[in-house]
């Protein structure tokens, strides 16, 4: 077994922990917004912030062994590269969707609070901010990894051997040859 | 300018549907013409010696990698970029 099989840069090759603690934030937010809660607001607001420092140590640990990258792409077949491509993809994905998700949840509670409890809205809006803080650099990362990858391996890819395009008319024939889409 | 097709990019590119695919020969005719045109994004990728990005929409790149022919460019493969891009 190759060592992307085993995980890239110490990425489990199932679920990311931290996209399962964002997954259950979303729904305590989905919650929060049925209320007008100060104290649940409070509470949810700490939570993601000891998330956050989970997030920040998780990461520091992947981009630690990400950085031997080269040597274990080097080491590994055009298989394993390419399943290890395809489940970051997918780990970016689900971490979009989650944060679609919760970006939708936090101006829900932030419209909310701006109406019915105006006191409440810093709460809201410091979910908001520590919901970006969470997300946005996991995905950075997963998406720097992946391109990294993809790299390492076109760089070793054999020479392209198909047909040359040399002007404007050459890809219009090119692309009406090809088989219609499935 | 010319660009040889990979095994690899073939192949992605018949997975691709439609509206995508044309999206690609769009971004590769723009290329032919004027490589540095600006919504093509063509630039080199940091700490890949002659590995280059071309850009066919917001969130999906082409790879190209230079030969030792300067106006030969091998298009090596494509796909999504940035997800991360696409929820800002």
């Amino acid at each position: 077994m190759g060592a992307l099989e085993m995980g890239i840069a110490g990425l489990p090759s199932a679920q990311v922990p931290s996209i399962r603690d964002m997954q259950a934030v979303a729904a305590s937010l989905a919650d929060a917004a049925l209320s007008d809660s100060a104290l649940q607001l409070r509470r949810i607001a700490a939570e993601m912030r000891l998330h956050v420092r989970d997030i920040e140590r998780e990461l520091a640990e992947h981009r630690r062994m990400a950085r031997s990258i080269r040597q274990i792409v080097a080491s590994s077949t055009d298989e394993e590269v390419d399943a290890a491509v395809d489940e970051l993809l997918r780990q970016e994905r689900m971490l979009r969707e989650a944060w679609e998700q919760t970006a939708r949840l936090c101006r829900r509670l932030e419209a909310k609070a701006r109406q019915l409890r105006p006191a409440t809205y810093p709460l809201a809006r410091q979910i908001t901010t520590t919901a970006e803080r969470w997300y946005r650099p996991y995905l950075q990362f997963l998406r720097d990894l992946r391109w990294e990858i993809m790299a390492l391996q076109t760089e070793r890819a054999p020479p392209a051997d198909g047909p040359v395009l040399a002007s404007s008319s050459d890809v219009g024939a090119y692309f009406r040859k090809l088989p219609q889409p499935s | 300018m010319r660009i040889r097709l990979s095994a690899r990019f073939e192949k992605e590119l018949r997975a691709l549907d439609g509206v995508q695919r044309e999206r690609v020969q769009r971004a590769l005719r723009q290329f032919l013409l004027e490589p540095r045109h600006p919504s093509l994004h063509f630039e080199k990728l940091r700490g890949h010696e002659g590995l280059y990005s071309l850009r066919y929409t917001r969130g999906d790149r082409i790879f190209l990698r230079a030969t030792s022919e300067a106006d030969l460019f091998e298009a090596q493969r494509l796909g999504p970029h940035d997800l991360y891009d696409r929820i800002k």
